[in-house]
């Protein structure tokens, strides 16, 4: 057996214990590095989609990438594939803000970041992404 | 240079490596910090007019959390799969999706169909929750 470097939670034997659940680091197990966590600001225009915006990453690999969005002036986060949710109720369902992240693209040299705005006026972006791994 | 701590898998040098894809931790990288699993369940009647519920699972962290959620949507007894969230999926002749949005106290759950049933509809969502605030 190799040595191992392990942090467990309170009351658990990490020496004993084969759960990973037990431990809150073990150095069998591979983690995610935040590579790059960083914020980009963007402005969709109006009434159009299929609008990309891309960030060069300059890394000399292609890192895994997670990202979320947030309108200017509205208190709530989403997630790529998903449009911001403005309003609900059971019978009419949900009603979205206009702005949907479709998708983070990434390859050797940029993250590319891709929304509509179904909006009649620009809005103002906050994408938040992390860089966390190589693929 | 200052002192940190790494470590690299098998057949790399700790002392030398610097691909991130060969290092299992090092102290030159953030990590993401897991806070808490958590589980929420919600569903509709389809048969008295709804089509959506929502949930509200409270983390009171007071900024944006970074999260991760999975659903599996069903009918009748609990079955299928954990999917990622936000899903977009069909029954034979039902589409139904999953949402979810972070607010700075709350994770707010959605699971909505957009055809007609007369059956009610279970969303079941789990929750990975990390310290890492957004700061958006």
């Amino acid at each position: 057996m190799g040595k191992v470097l392990a942090v467990s939670k309170q009351g658990v034997n990490i020496l004993e214990s084969t759960d990973p659940k037990d431990a809150i680091y073990h150095s069998d197990y591979n983690t995610f590095k935040i590579i790059i966590q960083a914020t980009k600001s963007i402005t969709l225009a109006a009434s159009t989609n299929n609008q990309s915006f891309t960030q060069a990453h300059g890394l000399s690999f292609i890192p895994l990438v997670t990202g979320f969005a947030r309108v200017s002036g509205e208190n709530t986060v989403f997630m790529p594939n998903q449009e911001g949710i403005s309003f609900w109720n059971s019978v009419s369902g949900v009603f979205g803000n206009g702005v949907k992240f479709n998708y983070i693209k990434v390859d050797a040299t940029n993250i590319t970041f891709n929304f509509d705005n179904t909006n009649g006026s620009t809005k103002d972006v906050s994408i938040r992404y992390f860089c966390l791994e190589a693929i | 240079m200052s002192q940190k701590i790494v470590i690299v898998k098998d057949g790399f040098n700790a002392l030398t490596e610097t691909n991130p894809k060969n290092i299992k931790f090092s102290s030159d990288y953030g990590t993401l910090k897991y806070l808490v699993k958590a589980n929420a369940s919600i569903s509709f009647n389809a048969n008295t007019g709804a089509i959506s519920a929502k949930g509200i699972y409270s983390h009171n962290l007071g900024y944006f959390p970074y999260t991760e959620v999975f659903v599996r949507v069903w009918i009748g007894t609990p079955s299928g799969s954990y999917e990622p969230c936000p899903l977009f999926g069909s029954g034979i002749s039902v589409p139904y999706n999953a949402y979810y949005i972070i607010k700075e106290n709350t994770i707010e759950l959605y699971g909505e169909i957009t055809g007609v049933s007369f059956s009610t509809w279970h969303f079941d969502f789990i929750m990975f929750l990390y310290n890492n605030n957004l700061h958006l």
